[in-house]
């Protein structure tokens, strides 16, 4: 029996420890395999998160390029706006991009820099979904969108359907303005800010387009109807005899005395008197547009009010053809159908009551057009350096001398192939009564009879005076008796063409004070024309004076640009006087200009900011023959007359409450050419596509942050 | 049969004395050796376990730090070397957050320091001041210096440090590597595929256990060349 126990007790020993040893063992590989897998799963979750990491990176790059195609024109840009504008996230199809989810947001408009916009890219990427190793990484990209930009105008040779005259910055015209056409011919005016006309006197005007109010307070046109008053604020038009296509606008409409319409849309209310219309409109605030101003109003014509009504107000002897609409109330007091009856569909109250049907109108549901939307303007970079390489003659001032460079003269050399000139510049010592005054010559010089030395005259002085016709920017301390032209070039010369004919760009700020002249003048500053002098003193664009010069002209004289008495054949400017005769199309069209002005600083690329934008003004206060292009503000005096298209451009930051683009009373558009002219001078400019192709955009990653 | 069974007990018996003991010195060898052997498996196996818990640990903290090192810049209108991103040598203190007197890093790009500051405005209007946030690294860790109010200019002396490594277990710090692009052409791309970045930053250490490098960069888009 001892025996046997003995046998058992080791046994169980044997069992026990055999046990207590496997156990040990299992502990130490499920421990181990625990810890290799924990290891396991780190190490594969960094490899996922780096893979997620990439996924989102590349995924921000093939955004790029989609948004760099989105801005390669104003077309593919327009209709990528409207499509991401109208929601705060629009989520973006990512095609076979496994893994990767994104949204796009479009920031708000910069007014200081309206040529860019921001748009906000949130990107998730996943790497290895659905196991326990998933990754996700969500990247925020900020995209800097440069806008494609286009330049104003057609080029001469182009079709001119959609000539425009554009203003921003408002438009301020105190008195009677009046635009001439040929019949047949129209324009657009479109204006950014507030538009107010005391009087406006027109005909063929196509569309009035304003991101703020329109307000029209008198004058009339003739026989051709407006085909569009679309403004992003009131439309307030009194005692204007006109008649509308459409009026659109994102408040109030009132229309007082003479205007006819036949589709008239208000988001708010529309206050009628007289004039026969067909269908009217009014959103009364209700609809999801509301009835917004992006710019504060000018002030109301006068006699004019601010609504004291919901709706819609039809008084004293208006005729209504179709019907009139509204989500408020409705007071048809005084109106009456031009033939039969007209309707009524409203969501409120007519007088007061429910809509009854009488006489005069029937009862109907009010079918609204869609809310109006606001007007949008397209960006437009302008900077006169863009046109420096197209100048006859480049002015500049070093303190001492004035320094020109010359370019496409017939007969004069390019001033860079000059080796032997000073620094690249011909010296110019337009100085009194001596002989050398108004030549360009080589070095310093008084005796302009060694033509190797002087190879040109180009200004024309008074046979009594020899008084100097370019005056430079004179320096602070002297500056007391020049007054406010003191820091500009001023050019005082002589009838009939005071600088040699070509195109003249001057560094600076330029005053025209006395002299007629036949040039393309081009300053990186402010343009004034003053009032100095005879009245006859004014400007002539290149193509407006032709290749002979024009005369009788409101009894003004220009010379010719080719054929004249006065220079000397070596000074032609070749682009335009040509073997085969007289190019206008030359530089695209730049000779339709008689004064173009602003600048950005050098080395800027595709515009700049306001703050930095440099001059741009351009104030005239007589006869100018030729379109106007002013990269800020233009102002035009009493009895103003402008024989071409106006454009100001509102780049610089000078805009205020009362300072915007102004015409004084009497101010006269002449869009109307002179059959000798209508072949070679388009009023609308050049500049156009021909001569700076519209810049693509671009797009570039701004900003990036995981979130 | 009685002589058969005779014959055979006493020999069993003697055999079975001196071949327990020796059987038992050879089972006590044998038990030996495997606990020797498993005691050796156990320890490497803990080293590599810990070796390959630091590395990832490391690894994470520089995958964290790379994420900080992209706000950097965010949201300024024109991010600056220098002035928005700062490399220079400091001491932190971490238990009070100081950190004062960061000297810039002198000479020519690149530059090897222990503590990067930068700035970014994380709403990107402009209104409100910038925040300012920071990494640094020392023989008592690896720092985040949480985002912190600042001002457009100058950096703040008093930081919330947040530890992305702890344990440097006798290994030298990590070293912020930061590398300036002056042109477009020697632009840096985030993970090679975005952007064009002016600043590429390279967090670099060592393995533990084996001591082989550990690099990682990233190229800061925010910083366009300067």
């Amino acid at each position: 029996m001892k025996g046997t126990h003995h046998r058992k007790q080791r046994g169980i020993t044997t069992l026990l420890t055999l046990i207590l040893i496997g156990l040990a063992l299992t502990v130490a590989v499920m421990g181990a395999t625990r810890q290799l897998r924990s290891q396991q799963e780190q190490s594969i979750a960094l490899h996922s998160q780096t893979i997620a990491q990439a996924r989102a990176w590349t995924a921000a790059e093939v955004l790029r390029e989609y948004l760099h195609q989105q801005v390669l024109d104003t077309a593919s840009w327009d209709a990528f706006r409207n499509a991401i504008a109208s929601e705060s996230s629009v989520a973006v199809d990512m095609g076979n991009f496994d893994g990767v989810t994104a949204s796009l947001s479009l920031g708000p408009e910069d007014p200081a820099n309206p040529s860019y916009r921001l748009v906000t890219a949130q990107i998730v990427a996943k790497a290895v979904e659905d196991t326990r190793a998933e990754s996700t990484s969500t990247l925020e990209a900020v995209y800097h969108l440069n806008l494609p930009v286009v330049t104003g105008g057609n080029g001469s040779d182009g079709e001119p359907d959609t000539r425009a005259i554009n203003f921003k910055d408002g438009l301020n015209v105190g008195g009677n303005i009046g635009f001439i056409t040929l019949p047949g011919q129209s324009y657009d005016i479109n204006v950014e800010g507030n538009v107010y006309i005391g009087s406006l006197s027109v005909d063929g005007i196509g569309a009035i387009r304003s991101t703020g109010s329109v307000h029209i307070c008198g004058g009339g046109s003739g026989q051709q109807p407006i085909s569009l008053i679309h403004a992003s604020c009131d439309v307030d038009i009194r005692s204007f005899t006109v008649s509308v296509d459409t009026i659109k606008a994102t408040r109030n409409v009132s229309l007082y005395n003479h205007v006819s319409t036949n589709l008239l849309v208000a988001n708010g209310t529309a206050d009628i008197v007289s004039g026969t219309h067909n269908n009217i409109y009014a959103h009364d605030g209700k609809s999801e547009a509301g009835a917004t101003c992006v710019e504060t109003p000018p002030n109301n014509c006068p006699g004019s009010s601010s609504p004291s009504f919901t709706g819609i107000r039809t008084f004293w002897g208006t005729k209504v053809n179709g019907g009139l609409y509204s989500k408020g109330n409705i007071d048809p007091t005084g109106s009456s159908a031009n033939s039969g009856k007209f309707s009524i569909g409203t969501e409120g109250l007519v007088n007061g009551q429910a809509c009854t049907p009488n006489s005069n109108y029937e009862c109907v549901a009010p079918q609204m057009e869609a809310p109006v939307p606001p007007v949008t303007v397209e960006p437009e970079v302008f900077d006169v350096n863009t046109l420096r390489n197209m100048a006859n003659y480049i002015f500049s001032y070093d303190g001492n001398n004035i320094r020109v460079k010359v370019k496409g003269l017939e007969d004069i050399p390019d001033t860079p192939e000059q080796g032997e000139l000073s620094d690249g510049y011909y010296l110019m010592y337009d100085i009194k009564n001596v002989p050398s005054n108004g030549w360009i010559c080589k070095k310093q010089t008084f005796y302009a009879n060694n033509k190797e030395e002087c190879p040109a005259k180009i200004t024309w002085y008074t046979a009594s005076g020899n008084q100097p016709v370019i005056h430079p920017p004179a320096t602070s301390s002297s500056c007391s008796s020049s007054g406010a032209f003191c820091h500009n070039w001023r050019l005082s010369g002589n009838s009939p063409s005071s600088i040699a004919p070509g195109i003249a760009f001057f560094e600076g700020s330029l005053t025209l004070n006395l002299g007629r002249f036949t040039n393309t003048f081009i300053a990186t500053g402010d343009i004034h024309v003053t009032t100095g002098g005879s009245w006859t003193n004014t400007v002539f664009a290149l193509n407006y004076a032709g290749p002979d010069g024009i005369t009788k002209v409101s009894g003004m004289t220009a010379i010719g640009v080719c054929d004249n008495n006065h220079y000397s054949t070596v000074t032609r400017p070749k682009d335009f006087c040509t073997d085969k005769g007289y190019n206008h199309k030359a530089h695209n069209g730049i000779g339709n200009y008689a004064l173009l002005a602003g600048s950005c600083p050098e080395g800027s690329q595709n515009g700049c900011s306001k703050e930095s934008y440099i001059g741009g003004k351009i104030t005239t206060e007589k006869h100018v023959f030729g379109a106007i292009k002013a990269g800020d503000l233009f102002e035009g005096g009493q009895d103003t007359h402008i024989y071409g298209y106006v454009s100001s451009l509102g780049q610089g930051s000078r805009r205020t409450t009362l300072t915007t683009n102004k015409m004084g009373n009497t101010t006269r558009i002449y869009l109307d050419v002179p059959t000798e002219r209508q072949d070679i001078y388009d009023p609308s400019g050049g500049l156009g596509a021909d001569s700076s192709p519209p810049q693509p955009g671009s797009a570039v990653l701004r900003w990036t942050r995981y979130l | 049969m009685q002589d058969a069974i005779d014959t055979s007990h006493p020999h069993q018996r003697g055999i079975s004395l001196i071949s327990l003991l020796i059987g038992m010195l050879l089972a006590m060898l044998a038990l030996l050796a495997m606990l020797m052997l498993f005691r050796t498996v156990v320890h490497n196996s803990a080293e590599a376990g810990r070796d390959s818990r630091q590395n990832g640990d490391r690894s994470l903290a520089l995958l964290m730090a790379h994420q900080h090192l992209h706000d950097a810049g965010y949201g300024l209108p024109a991010a600056t070397f220098a002035t928005d991103l700062q490399p220079c040598n400091a001491t932190l203190d971490p238990d009070t957050g100081a950190l004062p007197d960061c000297t810039a890093a002198a000479g020519a790009s690149p530059w090897t320091v222990n503590t990067l500051l930068w700035r970014f405005d994380s709403d990107r209007d402009g209104t409100q001041p910038p925040v300012c946030a920071g990494l640094h690294s020392s023989e008592q860790g690896f720092y985040y210096l949480m985002p912190v109010s600042c001002e457009t200019s100058g950096w703040p002396t008093s930081w919330q440090p947040q530890w992305l490594l702890s344990d440097i277990d006798g290994q030298a710090p990590l070293e912020l590597k930061v590398e300036k692009h002056a042109t477009a052409a020697g632009a840096c791309q985030a993970l090679g595929a975005a952007g064009s970045g002016g600043v590429s930053v390279t967090l670099r250490g060592q393995h533990t256990g084996s001591g082989t490098a550990l690099e990682s960069s990233t190229c800061l888009v925010n910083f366009p060349p300067q």
